[in-house]
């Protein structure tokens, strides 16, 4: 009896070690049932999007070691640039297509990747602190730029409401807009960026990143030009975050000023914590947590923030920190090395 | 003039954010709940009967009290990295202030300066009103009284030898642990008070914690992160930069003020009275 129980729990090991070993290939496999397991199909869409924005954030928090309180500026400008692309203003409307409309994925990650660009130069001279200042108050300038709408473009306050969806492939945007077709649409342009994002991580450039964040002195001394691998690090994280903010305009068909307050900021800083900031996967459980923590608790009380606050608070303070991906991980670590 | 005021309770403010960073390396975003909750408290002081005088005693004995229960509890855990402790403190703004909703409701709610100090000031070229010009007294007396504090009594001097060195006044012998506290209680006080204190001038409304919290690291991050006259003259800048630009062009104001902070940073990257 003994012996076959521990076969048994052998098996699971190697069917768990199996699935460690092609993470991408689990991914894929989990967000294909996800929304047949989460509430409705909105909130599965949303729940990736904002889980690439927390993957994003987190290459320059979690890889790099620099924490930015100002990120919604990315994902903000990401969805503006997107929605101002969609709405052509100046009757440019009338010359492109709108098919053409999927530029503004480009736009808004080009915009994002420019605003990285330029905080990052002004910025990452500086040390931790004043960085995370620093980004808070870009955020800010953003925010009211886009607030006091000097060029009548982004409709202050209000937004940008009744964005149309382009069409793809030739079929109709309305056709697309069912529920869970939208929601594998949405799984595929963010599995491909998680894919390219992963990449970058194991890839030399990712290493130097994480040497960076372990001694930026030795790094340097070795002969790394740091501040440019910042910077570069820095512009990759705003290019996923803008690239959320675009998806995130398609997803709502609207854009408000709400995406470039520094609650977001705040929110995806949060998700990242709450999920771990160590593994590549964390922040996308994170997000998962928060916004599924975020939506029961929201159909009990209008007061969702309290409880939602008390279990991040407390998950920071009981592990100083790590999130909850970062101590599943310990504790199988554990496990292997009594059993070895 | 009404600059000076505004920039001289943004000065209380950023003080206490400036001594809680320069001692324990936190950036404080429950400072914006602690200074919302100030507000709150005096309003419901009032509402059932006190008076001015007796909610200001309140509030600082409460913030206080909450601050000096707080430190120890929940952010001691976390000195060792800086970012799970910005994060906590963050997560607390959001449950104070979600907290205020649910006790207050979410509007504004009206709030009048005392009767005593209800009537304006003939200053020779313009009449004024008494609360505004009792708002600038109160406030540099609590400046200079931080100064005294630190300048002259011994806990003020075990302050000031953290924040230059805190493994050395360890290492002597002092219990910097309790000194933490001490600070971050009465940076939490005058939060509250300066809560009150500004509650007449905007009324009270919850989200007055969020906007507080921002014009406070503005102000501290111009003057210089840990030096409290670099708050205090920040804060009269930032306070002009808000005010000034209303009387040609009021949509620059809030522009301005991040104008202002993004050119400080990019000239003087320590702030104007940072060490560095």
């Amino acid at each position: 009896m003994e012996k076959s129980r521990g076969e048994i729990v052998l098996n699971l090991r190697d069917f768990l070690g199996y699935f460690m070993k092609y993470p991408m290939l689990t991914l894929l496999l989990i967000l294909i049932v996800f929304p047949y397991i989460t509430s409705s199909k909105f909130v599965a869409a949303d729940i990736l999007i904002w889980g690439l924005f927390a993957i994003g954030f987190n290459i320059l928090l979690g890889q790099t070691g620099i924490g930015s309180f100002g990120h919604a500026a990315y994902w903000g400008l990401g969805s503006y640039g997107c929605a101002l692309w969609l709405m052509r203003p100046y009757g440019v409307r009338t010359i492109i297509p709108l098919w053409l409309g999927w530029g503004g994925l480009a736009t808004g990650i080009a915009l994002a990747v420019l605003a990285a660009l330029i905080v990052g130069i002004l910025g990452l001279k500086r040390p931790g602190h004043y960085f995370a200042l620093i980004t808070l108050a870009f955020a800010q300038l953003f925010y009211f730029i886009f607030y006091q709408n000097p060029l009548g473009l982004t409709g202050g306050g209000d937004g940008i409401v009744n964005i149309p969806t382009p069409p793809i492939l030739g079929i109709d945007g309305t056709v697309w807009r069912n529920p869970l077709t939208w929601y594998y649409f949405v799984m595929m342009v963010v599995i491909i960026s998680i894919f390219v994002a992963r990449k970058i991580s194991n890839s030399h450039f990712g290493q130097v990143l994480r040497g960076i964040r372990e001694n930026e002195q030795r790094m340097m001394l070795l002969g790394y030009d740091v501040q440019r691998y910042k910077l570069t690090s820095f512009m990759f994280s705003g290019l996923f975050s803008g690239l959320a903010g675009s998806l995130y305009t398609f997803h709502l068909n609207y854009v408000g000023l709400e995406n470039l307050t520094w609650l977001a900021s705040g929110d995806v800083f949060l998700m990242t914590l709450l999920g771990g900031r160590e593994l590549f996967f964390g922040p996308l459980l994170g997000a998962t947590l928060y916004i599924l923590m975020k939506d029961s608790f929201a159909s009990l009380t209008s007061n969702w923030m309290i409880p939602l606050g008390i279990v991040v608070v407390a998950v920071i303070w009981s592990y100083r920190g790590r999130g909850v991906l970062d101590i599943i991980k310990q504790e199988l670590d554990k496990r292997e090395l009594i059993k070895k | 003039m009404n600059g000076l005021v505004w920039g001289l309770a943004l000065a209380l403010i950023s003080m206490g954010l400036s001594l809680i960073f320069g001692l324990m390396g936190i950036l404080n975003f429950a400072h914006g709940g602690y200074y919302a909750l100030g507000a709150f408290i005096a309003f419901q002081v009032i509402a059932s009967g006190g008076n001015y005088w007796i909610a200001l005693v309140l509030v600082a004995l409460l913030c206080g009290i909450l601050g000096l229960i707080v430190e120890p509890t929940l952010l001691r855990r976390l000195y060792a990295d800086p970012i799970p402790g910005l994060l906590l403190n963050f997560g607390l703004l959001l449950i104070m202030l979600e907290s205020i909703r649910m006790i207050w409701g979410k509007y504004g709610q009206p709030f009048f300066p005392p009767p005593e100090l209800d009537f304006r000031v003939n200053l020779f070229i313009f009449e004024y009103p008494a609360y505004r010009l009792f708002i600038t007294i109160l406030s540099l007396a609590i400046a200079g009284g931080i100064f005294l504090f630190l300048n002259r009594t011994k806990s003020g001097t075990l302050i000031r030898a953290g924040i230059q060195d805190r493994e050395m006044v360890q290492v002597l012998g002092f219990n910097i642990g309790r000194t933490f506290t001490l600070t971050y209680a009465l940076g939490t006080a005058i939060a509250g008070i300066a809560g009150l204190a500004t509650a007449p001038l905007l009324g009270v409304y919850p989200e007055m914690g969020y906007e507080v919290l921002i014009l406070g690291f503005v102000v501290v991050v111009v003057g210089g992160l840990g030096s409290l006259r670099g708050a205090l003259v920040a804060g009269i800048l930032i306070g002009q930069a808000m005010t000034l630009p209303v009387l040609f062009e009021p949509r620059l104001s809030q522009v301005m003020i991040y104008v202002v902070m993004a050119a400080v940073l990019v000239g003087m990257p320590a702030g104007l009275f940072g060490e560095k």
